[in-house]
């Protein structure tokens, strides 16, 4: 074997270690953010009315922080009458967190907080240990452009309609947020 | 003494015979002693030059070696910063794409860089090394921006454990020794991490870094078992052996101070899994290493078993300047066991010829009496007293290894002769 071909040879083989790992990393990624891909494009598609979480300066940043008037929000919160040992104990509890959905009439409701996985039903599985609840559907990216201003007069009243799907185990994937009717 | 037998002259069979590189430290003794041999009658002056001849002055670090490097990163992080800037303009998807773009430019663009270096010579290999290591470090933004766009909430240590995993993946594919490194830290981030995520204390912490450190140290010693070990076995086992043994100092140091948090320390599956996984590679690296390797490995577990154990005689004072009989007995036995884990690495750095690990010991001694001391001592001894006693001590202990050598070598002098 000549230096040249022995080159080509280590070049060729490292071009396969290299394509092979590029593969490989494609499918860890795909395993780390596999349940809201598969709510993507597995889960049934409800309607959950929404608004902005904060309605301050709407429209200057694409990207808005949605709330849900529909589904539980921060009320689980303990308030200021609630004693320590009373806070201890919520916030021990809190962690994963699952929350029924009812259909009424064209949008879902949520239900309370559960902490065991409902048997039946349509479900978000949440995360209520950080300061607010969190099922992966708390973002919406509306262009900043004026084409979107319909959007963002219906965010500011709570009336607008965020199109989500959910899959059989709870995990949410929020597709698109419209004016509503 | 018989003369030496005459070399066959060397015949030129390739026209222009291949120069090797040396420093020109190595080239100055190389000088020295080929003028030596000539004076000697060792070999005659054609020869000498012919020797001479083999090797040409290569200096490590030239300005230009330097100025490609810094702009190969500038260029790169600039790319980067450009992106992290206008994203906020784009829509998740385009996001995400835009992220595996930067990322397999990165891989595409060294893979080429790589091959122009083989054929033509032109890409110097630090170049080559940075447009790997941000390779490695782009693929994290893509799992991140992945996780983002697809609001999985990116406090979770799996992100860091995948990134970690296809940064370890991709330096083994290309032999990159950056990505390499970049693929440790964020594992033993990641242990840490997952760790801690279920078991929020110092104990578990500390732990947690001490077993990710005896992980590092034995797959290093795995990488070029006795027997095994060719220059480019040797290479790949340096950063995990050195980075485990900066995760074994940490984890050490964390564990030794005098920190009372209240509550039962009790391991969690993670720990537990990663103590096990920990304990069957040291052994393998035992069994398998040579004399260095066992006692790298051995400093490795003594240091986390101390460790474990300093973590577990918890400090149960509340306030530092009323301690107990017990509270000090602690503090002295974490003084003295740092003292010879600290200095065991020093040690074990001259024998590897590693610079970079006797200087990380060193530091880390420093830097641990200086906590100890104002921390703990500050009441009977002030700081300037115990770095004298620290000092008197280690330099009792150089003069006994000292004389202990030169007994060693006296015997086997007398052995000899």
């Amino acid at each position: 074997m000549t230096d040249e071909t022995r080159t080509r040879h280590a070049a060729s083989s490292r071009g396969v270690r290299v394509t092979a790992a590029v593969v490989v990393q494609g499918l860890l990624l795909g395993v780390a953010v596999w349940a809201p891909l598969a709510a993507r494009f597995t889960g049934e598609e409800v309607l959950l009315r929404v608004g902005a979480s904060d309605t301050w300066e709407l429209g200057e940043d694409a990207y808005v922080h949605l709330a849900y008037p529909d589904l539980p929000g921060d009320e689980h919160y303990p308030g200021p009458e609630v004693s320590e040992e009373e806070v201890e104990a919520i916030e021990a509890e809190q962690g994963l967190a699952f929350i029924p959905l009812a259909r009424k009439g064209e949008t879902w409701v949520g239900g309370e907080v559960v902490r065991d996985e409902p048997a039946e039903g349509l479900f978000l599985r949440c995360d209520d240990s950080q300061w607010e609840l969190r099922c992966g559907i708390e973002t919406a990216y509306l262009a900043t452009g004026s084409e979107n201003d319909a959007v963002r007069d219906a965010l500011r009243t709570d009336n607008a309609l965020a199109t989500v799907r959910v899959d059989g185990s709870g995990h949410a994937a929020l597709i698109g947020v419209s004016a509503g009717s | 003494m018989t003369a030496p037998p005459a070399a066959a002259p060397i015949a030129p069979a390739d026209p222009e015979p291949k120069r090797h590189p040396a420093t020109s430290a190595q080239l100055s003794w190389l000088e020295r002693e080929v003028e030596a041999w000539r004076s000697e009658g060792l070999v005659d002056a054609d020869t000498a030059v012919a020797i001479r001849d083999r090797y040409v002055v290569h200096r490590r670090v030239t300005l230009a070696r330097i100025v490609l490097t810094l702009g190969a990163a500038f260029v790169g992080l600039g790319l980067i910063w450009l992106v992290a800037a206008n994203l906020d303009r784009m829509s998740p998807l385009l996001r995400f794409l835009l992220m595996v773009l930067v990322w397999v430019g990165l891989v595409t663009a060294s893979e080429l860089l790589a091959r122009r270096r083989e054929h033509t010579g032109t890409i110097p290999a630090p170049v080559l090394g940075v447009v790997r290591m941000l390779a490695a470090a782009a693929y994290g933004a893509v799992v991140f921006q992945a996780a983002q766009s697809l609001q999985v909430s990116t406090y979770d240590p799996i992100l860091v454990g995948v990134w970690a995993a296809g940064a370890l993946l991709y330096a083994y594919a290309v032999r990159s020794l950056g990505s390499l490194v970049v693929g440790i830290v964020l594992a033993a981030y990641w242990f840490g991490w997952a760790v801690l995520d279920v078991d929020e204390t110092m104990v578990a912490g500390a732990t947690a870094i001490g077993v990710a450190g005896l992980v590092a140290v034995a797959v290093g010693v795995l990488h070029a078992p006795q027997g095994q070990a060719t220059a480019e076995r040797i290479l790949f086992g340096i950063p995990w052996r050195e980075l485990g043994a900066g995760l074994v100092l940490l984890g050490l140091f964390l564990a030794a101070l005098p920190f009372n948090e209240g509550g039962d320390a009790t391991g969690t599956l993670v720990l537990w899994v990663g103590l096990g996984v920990a304990v069957a590679l040291a052994a393998l690296a035992l069994v398998r290493g040579d004399r260095v390797d066992r006692l790298e490995t051995g400093l490795a577990a003594v240091a986390l078993a101390v460790g474990a154990g300093l973590s577990l005689w918890r400090f149960s004072g509340t306030e530092l300047d009323d301690l107990t009989a017990g509270e000090w007995a602690r503090a002295f036995v974490a003084v003295v066991v740092y003292l010879a884990v600290a200095s065991g690495y020093a040690v074990l750095g001259g024998m590897r010829d590693s610079a970079r690990l006797t200087w990380a010991a060193t530091a880390a001694l420093v830097l641990f009496t200086t906590i100890q001391a104002t921390a703990v001592f500050a009441e009977i001894l002030s700081g300037a007293a115990l770095f004298l006693l620290v000092g008197v001590v280690l330099i009792g202990t150089g003069l006994l290894a000292d004389r202990g050598r030169r007994r060693l070598v006296r015997e086997g002098k007398e052995a000899a002769s």
